[in-house]
């Protein structure tokens, strides 16, 4: 069939009707590369089989790709008289299933993703509506199409066609209102009308620059030549970008219609698809309907009897980044290397073969169809100021939702990754957002609210380029991912220009020094210069934007910059060559976990402990109630497995060292070493001493109280820290040659002064942070209502608490739940704990959060306390307020706020208030000449830990108020070895490396089917038995699981 | 014409002209790398980036590559680009730190050592071999291989290319020396025997015109249709690749020929290694060494590049030999001599004159001979045998040795020498019996032009008017051939000033009407007498009398009977015989 008049046209649009609403059920089947990749083919034939062996009578139907690639494969069941349905992630196995519903006539609503009950005919202007018997009763919780949030804030005029037609059926684009735009401007338009049309509309080319469409159009019809080329540029080349494959694959003919419309506009005889090899299916569908084209007269000579002739060839590319330049693309058809050239002369005036070229993006020549239907007005309304019509996004990477997205210009990008997107797999926190590919540039969380369009991006440092949008959660490493684009910007470089070859080179060689550790003061300076220069003096736009994302990581994560170079620290703990293990690299004070985990694996227990006390005075502690944060970022996670529980088996070697009575060796003082005070004997202040001792130095530990430990010893639980463990760690410390005195308080019974008059060289104050906060509130003096670390401390002493029937703890932290569950032990009634956020965001380790809950401690979220109401002198209830998560702050967190009006009133009999704690440092005298911070802590040099007076350091949570015990642990070894410099008159400074290999120890042998993803879970007194006493709770791997536990790690230290 | 402003200066220039160019052409410096006149703009260094300020891609651009357009606005001299060309000047610098031209590009802008990871390159991909070998040659033979930062230039699989003409343009183009051009090593001895190398030369200093030629053998241009460099850069447009030989007519009352000799060919002496061993070298080669302006500058050196200790020099090389020449050369003695005086007095080195025996025969010549018995030159009489490099013990390692027969010894000897050097004898000339029948003139034995007579006629030739001066008649030395010429001259001038010929009185006639037009006449005359000329139906032969000398040879030859001899047709011998029977009869 020829079509010639416009009555062909309306002939082959009713043909095309019948087939895309066939009088018998449809099943179409998503057959674009994204639903073959997830087995879409086997799921066609499944269906297709199934509906021959049901004698089923239905069309089998193929079509593109609808943009949710994350739920492929779709099938999408049109019944006459039923709404359209939609079904993602099918297999042959559910589409058997289907099939056999079908033939009854009804619906899978349990499988369904969507039901449709319209679809939009963006050419014609209207909506196509399906002629309803009455809905299906099984479809009635299957939400709308146009509902789902991915689909509900998009806006489809490219994507127009795809998922809705069989893009080998030209008829079926008819039907969509296809080809009569070219009708219209073949017949009815002269061909500057056409340019004035899309100059008005104020379509911007959608390759990337935004360069005005009908002004290249323009100054290509008014150049002087003999032939004139139209190019699609469909060398779609970046990471994470392939919406011009899909558009290729499920409606070809919209680009085709678009080049012979530009072609018709510009005087173009000839014209050229290049696309890369590597698009297999899509040359395949774009040839088929090139030709199908030609067959119906649209295409060739004297089309649709205008008299115009244009004939398109497909020219392949190899697959160069560089072959999308329009320069290096035309050397790249003309059969040359594809390297670019200086412009101007621009292609518009020599191009192809030396003659006038115009060069339009796939996307592009798609929406000139839908500006001639609907006229330049209609699309100009679309969009921002300066950015036309709609952007189809890819959204790739750290995103639930997979896949190509269509919005209007101007969409907050926040929405995109969100609403459209469906935020971060896994709750991770969003940290940024790639956008334009490797030439564009790292958006940070601070800049969600961008309203995406060519200008805000050029603000921000990143271009649209081709509409990628690579999400990356708080895993990612800033400096990794320009690594990693830089990476394919100078493979990809054609290497013709000196700033594009060598630049990129020496930027990639800078930023590798940085994440491997060897990152130095003036290297981010350098690689900002370089990258400035190699943007601003490179050949083409891929030498101009290559340096992006290393500019606006610079620009919005210098700090991470900073982190690498300074402390060779990677916060995101991906840059390999600086953390090694993770699982060591983020143990405060470095313990070689691979290490004793193999030594454990191999049954040398002893071994193991070893290489856990060499940076660890508390070892067997540590095992007890370490927060383990090496277990965060264990490698099995990222296999799919659980991480090791390196902390039960930190424990499990611990008490075999408790066991087999392991002690360290008495080390002699030697000649010659200084006298060092330590103030404090807690874990920071013994963990310096321990160092200190076995540098050689007289230690002197003074603790005000009369137990050893600090609050280990008394604010740790039993149940969690039973007091015999910190006997055997005082008694292994003091065995190393530290002297401790207690029932000394510093700064009343000695000054510190009189320290150093008793010939104390060095003192060092690790005096914690006792002092509970306030919670600022009315009332809050009342009795009943009691501080955390008080309550915890006359428990762990013995003293009878009385607390009453109902309870409520205040804060999320730690202390929080030891309070709540020693509240539990020794009150019996009601425990709530109130917090501000959500559980999820509980500061508490999640192990200990459900322990409690176990017990039967209530935890309720979103709740702030405003006043505590008292019945004669007494507490008698507590008013709160309900919270909700408003905003996300700078820390990626959502920042909790009153619900206004929404106060209740609580009765209880005890409040405990857990909301933190800061140092007491009323011990001090007044004239200390130390520095108070406004948190009321010891001012030090963080670096060195030394404070403004000569020989006194501070450590521990009087430095950085409450933390861990290993944080405290790690900063008292900082401060050993500070003072340790002073004393021998070294410079004091802190020297950072990075995390260096764990010594060897050879691997066990062991079976792929030996590699458990489970951890074996820490065996715990039940319930009922932990209630009312303190008996520890959590008892420890016997050896048998010890064995196998440590088994399961995977050495990475080996790589 | 177009109007454009760099640094604020209004400039007028040539539609077609680059930034570049205008920027040149108002005395303003940008420095390039990959630019070259001769070659299309590359755009691909960013050494010539300028700021377009106004008018035209704002920004950043490669001037050499920016056309110039009416109204544009261009800076070469702003901070923004001062810092993007010391930045493409750093970046090459730690590619190339050891090439002296980015050394001194780098050096100009104050960079004194890069700041980043440092690389030991030659090449700065500046492409302009590629582009010579494109574009010039239009061969292209080699071209870029891999992108990005594995570019590098090669030929295809990195093998040596048979597209490759050797024309060593894109080694002569090249800014850093990366390119080798494979052997040049040995350049210097070969250079001896190809004399000048360049497609356009001069044909030899003391030439006359002093103008330079175009060898089409060499030229890339004829070779391959491409370049035309020379034709784009001349100032005088005096390039014109159209221009082929012509012939003209020259009408002249006399000619000498003084066509010269050729020299003996040194490697039909199979057994002397010439052409095979290297060190063995001609005569004329030696010479070229001698030059100063020749490859080595003058000095006496081996191959590899070193002097020589000891030298032989070989007499009678194609000449006083049965195998080849019997003649004396007469010149080969003493040029040997000369030879053994320069390579005493440039290199000291032991000198070995192999002769046969000594003809200093000229004047002054016997005390040169002299003289060089006192430079302690050692003269063995005995003609070289063979010279080889096999040697047969430990001091002919690594020599050339020369065997002959010491004949006033009476021994036969082997001695190591670093050097051998031919004195090749004189030969006519390939074309001298083409030139001979050209001009009538008859050769000797030995091939050289003949005289008319040895001692009475010794520059007149067999055919009057045409002289011989020179090596052409015989081998002879610079002060005889000056004399002969002079000779050769004044027979010239005494023949022009008579102001007519005596002709032969004996000449040959052709009856035309008896002439059949057979022209087996035309081919036997020897001396070119006779001619074709058209009558009505068909041609005759006719014979010129100024030329004809009466040798009867066409007369014999006549099947028709049309030559006759004048005075001696055939009733003329009759009534000659007639008269001598009756006179006999009589008396």
């Amino acid at each position: 069939m020829r079509i010639g008049s416009l009555e062909d046209l309306q002939e082959a649009k009713k043909k095309g009707l019948k087939g895309l609403y066939p009088e018998v059920t449809k099943i179409s089947v998503g057959l674009a590369t994204c639903g073959l990749a997830t087995g879409a083919r086997e799921v066609y034939k499944a269906l297709a089989q199934e509906v021959e062996r049901q004698g089923l009578e239905a069309a089998m139907a193929r079509t593109g790709c609808l943009g949710l690639c994350q739920k492929e494969p779709l099938v999408d069941v049109l019944m006459p008289g039923k709404p359209r349905v939609l079904y993602a992630e099918m297999t042959p196995a559910k589409a058997t299933e289907l099939v056999a519903e079908l033939a009854q006539g009804r619906f899978r609503g349990d499988l369904a993703l969507a039901k449709m009950v319209r679809e939009e005919y963006v050419l014609e202007d209207r909506w196509h509506a399906y002629p309803l018997d009455g809905e299906a009763p099984e479809l009635e919780a299957v939400p709308f199409y146009q509902d789902l949030p991915f689909y509900a804030r998009q806006r489809k005029i490219v994507l127009r066609n795809c998922g809705f037609i069989d893009p080998e059926d030209i008829e079926q684009y008819i039907a969509r209102g296809g080809y009569f735009p070219l009708y219209k401007a073949l017949t009815e338009m002269k061909p500057e009308e056409v340019i004035e049309v899309i100059t008005k509309s104020g379509l911007r080319g959608r390759g990337g620059a935004g360069f005005p469409t009908g002004v290249k159009w323009r100054a290509t019809r008014q150049a002087k030549g003999e032939t004139k080329y139209v190019i699609c540029n469909a060398d779609e080349g970046d990471p994470g970008a392939y919406m011009d494959r899909s558009i290729l694959e499920g409606d070809p003919h919209s680009v085709i219609e678009g080049m012979i419309i530009g072609a018709y506009a510009i005087g173009a005889r000839e014209g050229y698809v290049y696309v890369r090899n590597e698009y297999p299916l899509a040359i395949k569908s774009l040839a088929h309907a090139l030709a199908q084209a030609e067959e119906y007269g649209l295409l060739g000579r004297d089309i649709v009897g205008s008299g115009f002739d244009l004939s398109i060839k497909i020219s392949r590319g190899a697959g160069a980044f560089v072959c999308g330049e329009e320069t290096a693309l035309i050397a790249s058809i003309e059969g040359r290397p594809g390297e670019p050239r200086p412009r101007p002369p621009y292609p518009a005036e020599v191009g192809l073969w030396g003659q006038p070229t115009n060069i339009n993006n796939v996307k592009t020549w798609v929406n000139v169809p839908a500006i001639i239907a609907r006229g330049p007005d209609w699309f100009a309304g679309i969009g921002t100021a300066k950015s036309k019509g709609t952007m189809v996004f890819s959204l790739v990477g750290k995103i639930n939702n997979t896949g190509l997205a269509e919005v209007p210009m101007g969409v907050p990008l926040k929405q995109l990754v969100f609403d459209i997107g469906g935020g971060v797999p896994q709750g991770k926190a969003f940290k940024a957002v790639q956008t334009g590919g490797p030439s564009g540039g790292c958006i940070p969380a601070s800049l969600l609210d961008l309203q995406v369009d060519y200008e805000q991006l050029t603000q921000a440092g990143s271009i649209m380029g081709s509409g990628g949008m690579v999400v990356m959660d708080e895993d990612t490493c800033m400096v990794d991912v320009a690594k990693f684009f830089l990476t394919f910007t100078k493979d990809e470089s054609c290497g013709k220009c000196t700033p594009c070859r060598e630049g990129t080179k020496r930027m990639l060689e800078i930023l590798t020094d940085i994440a491997e550790g060897r990152g130095e003061e003036g290297h981010i300076a350098l690689l900002e210069e370089l990258a400035s220069a190699v943007k601003d003096t490179s050949l083409c736009a891929l030498g101009g934007t290559a340096p992006n994302p290393v500019l606006t990581t610079l620009r919005y994560f210098r700090d991470e910059y900073e982190q690498h170079i300074r402390y060779k620290r990677c916060p995101a703990m991906v840059c390999k060559k600086i953390i090694f293990a993770p699982c060591k690299y983020n143990c405060p004070v470095k313990t070689d976990v691979p290490a004793f985990i193999a030594h454990i694996a191999r049954g040398k227990y002893r071994e193991a402990f070893e290489v856990i006390r060499a940076v660890n005075p508390f070892p067997i502690a540590c095992g007890y109630i370490c927060h383990h944060p090496c277990e965060d970022r264990c490698r099995s996670l990222e296999t799919g497995g659980e991480a090791l529980s390196i902390k039960g088996l930190k424990r499990f070697a611990g008490d075999h060292a408790l066991r087999a009575g392991i002690k360290p060796l008495a080390r002699p003082r030697m000649p010659g070493r200084e006298r060092v005070a330590v103030v404090g004997s807690g874990p920071a202040g013994l963990a310096a001493a321990y160092d200190l001792a076995n540098l050689g130095y007289e230690i002197t530990v003074f603790e005000a109280g009369p137990i050893m430990g600090g609050n280990l010893a008394w604010a740790i639980p039993e149940f969690r820290l039973p007091r015999r463990i910190m006997e055997a760690e005082i008694e292994s410390i003091k065995r190393a040659g530290v002297k401790i005195q207690t029932n000394t308080t510093v700064g009343r019974d000695l000054t510190l002064d009189d320290l150093f008059a008793r010939g104390y060289k060095a003192i060092l104050l690790a005096v914690g942070a006792h002092k509970s906060l306030k919670l600022n509130i009315p009332g809050e003096g009342t009795a009943g209502v009691m501080e955390a670390l008080e309550f915890l401390k006359m428990v762990k002493l013995g003293k009878a608490v009385p607390l009453g029937e109902r309870v409520a703890v205040i804060g999320g932290g730690n202390a929080a739940i030891d309070a709540a569950r020693t509240a539990l032990r020794v009150g019996g009634g009601k425990v709530s704990i109130l917090y501000r956020r959500t559980k999820a965001e509980m500061p508490a380790m999640k192990r200990e959060i459900e322990a409690g809950v176990e017990e039967g401690v209530e935890i309720r979220e979103l709740v702030s306390p405003t006043r505590i109401l008292s019945r004669d002198g007494r507490l008698a209830s507590l008013e709160c307020v309900s919270m909700e998560l408003g905003e996300f702050d700078e820390t990626g967190r959502r920042r909790p706020m009153p619900i206004p009006y929404s106060e209740f009133i609580m009765p209880l009999d005890s409040v405990i208030v857990a909301v933190g704690e800061e140092p007491d440092l009323s011990f001090l005298p007044r004239d200390h000449g130390l520095g108070i911070s406004r948190r009321n802590t010891i001012i030090v040099d963080p670096e060195t830990l030394a404070t403004g007076r000569p020989g006194i350091f501070a450590a521990g949570d009087a430095v950085t108020g409450p933390s861990t015990i290993a944080d405290s642990i790690a900063s008292g070894k900082l401060a050993a070895v500070s003072i340790h410099k002073h004393l021998r008159g070294q410079p004091v400074v802190r020297e950072y490396t990075v995390t260096g290999p764990s010594p060897y120890v050879e691997p066990i042998e062991r079976t792929e089917e030996e590699i458990e993803l489970v951890r074996y879970r820490m065996p715990c007194a039940p319930v009922e038995e932990r209630v009312g006493n303190f008996n520890v709770v959590e008892l420890g791997y016997s050896e048998e699981m010890a064995l196998k536990e440590a088994r399961r790690c995977l050495r990475c230290d080996l790589r | 014409m177009i109007t454009l402003t760099i640094n604020d200066r209004r400039l007028q220039v040539q539609e077609g002209t680059t930034v570049l160019q205008a920027a040149k052409s108002a005395g303003i410096q940008i420095p390039t790398l990959c630019y070259h006149e001769a070659l299309a703009p590359y755009g691909a260094c960013r050494m010539c980036l300028v700021e377009i300020v106004a008018g035209g891609r704002l920004g950043l651009s490669a001037s050499c590559a920016y056309p110039a357009q009416e109204g544009l606005v261009v800076r070469t001299d702003s901070s923004r680009v001062f810092k993007a060309r010391r930045m493409v000047a750093e970046l090459l610098l730690a590619r190339c730190p050891n090439v002296p031209e980015i050394q001194e590009l780098a050096q100009e802008m104050g960079i004194e050592r890069p700041r980043f990871h440092i690389e030991d390159e030659r090449c700065t991909l500046c492409g302009l071999c590629v582009r010579t070998c494109e574009e010039i040659a239009g061969v292209s033979a080699i071209n870029f291989i891999q992108r990005g930062t594995e570019r590098e230039v090669t030929t295809p699989f990195a093998v040596p290319s048979e597209a490759c003409i050797a024309c060593g343009a894109c080694a002569l183009v090249c800014p850093t020396g990366a390119i080798v051009i494979d052997g040049a090593e040995e350049i210097k001895h070969r250079e001896l025997r190809l004399g000048p190398a360049k497609a356009i030369h001069v044909p030899f200093l003391q030439a006359v015109p002093k103008a330079p030629l175009i060898d089409p053998e060499q030229c890339i241009h004829f070779r391959t249709g491409k370049c035309g460099v020379c034709e784009r850069f001349c100032l005088s447009n005096a390039i014109d690749y159209e221009m082929e030989d012509e012939e003209v007519e020259i009408e002249v009352g006399a000619i000498i020929l003084a066509t010269g000799f050729e020299l003996f060919d040194c490697s039909r002496v199979a057994q002397y290694g010439y052409g095979r061993l290297p060190n063995v070298i001609s005569g004329l080669e030696f010479e070229r060494m001698c030059n100063a302006g020749g490859p080595t500058g003058g000095k006496v050196l081996r191959e590899e590049g070193r002097p020589p200790e000891s030298v032989a020099i070989f007499h009678c090389v194609g000449s006083r030999d049965e195998n080849y020449n019997e003649y004396c050369s007469r010149v080969c003695c003493m040029y040997s001599l000369k030879f053994a005086h320069l390579v005493r007095e440039k290199t000291g080195s032991k000198v070995y004159e192999f002769y046969i025996d000594m003809r200093a025969f000229g004047k002054g010549y016997e005390e040169f001979y002299k003289r060089l018995l006192m430079e302690d030159v050692i003269f063995i009489r005995g003609k070289g045998a063979e010279v080889t490099d096999v040697a047969e013990t430990p001091e002919e390692q690594g020599k050339l040795i020369v065997k002959c027969e010491d004949t006033l010894l009476g021994i036969v000897r082997r001695i190591p020498v670093d050097m051998v050097i031919l004195s090749a004898g004189l030969e006519p000339r390939r074309d001298a019996a083409e030139v001979a029948r050209l001009f009538s003139v008859n050769r000797s034995k030995d091939g050289f032009f003949l005289e008319r007579h040895p001692k009475l006629a010794p520059v007149e030739t067999a055919s009057d008017g045409v002289f011989v001066a020179g090596a052409c008649q015989g081998p002879k030395d610079i002060p005889d051939s000056v004399a002969q010429g002079a000779a050769a001259a004044a027979g010239a001038l005494a023949l022009i000033d008579l102001g007519k010929v005596e002709i032969e009185p004996i000449t040959a006639l052709i009856d035309e009407a008896i002439c059949s037009g057979c022209k087996i006449c035309i081919g036997l005359c020897p001396y070119t007498a006779i001619e074709f000329v058209s009558r009505d139906t068909t041609g005759v032969a006719q014979v010129n009398e100024a030329l004809c000398k009466g040798c009867g040879i066409c007369v014999a030859a006549c099947p028709a009977g049309a030559a006759t001899q004048r005075g001696y047709t055939t009733q003329q011998i009759y009534g000659e015989m007639e008269g001598a029977l009756r006179a006999g009869a009589g008396g």
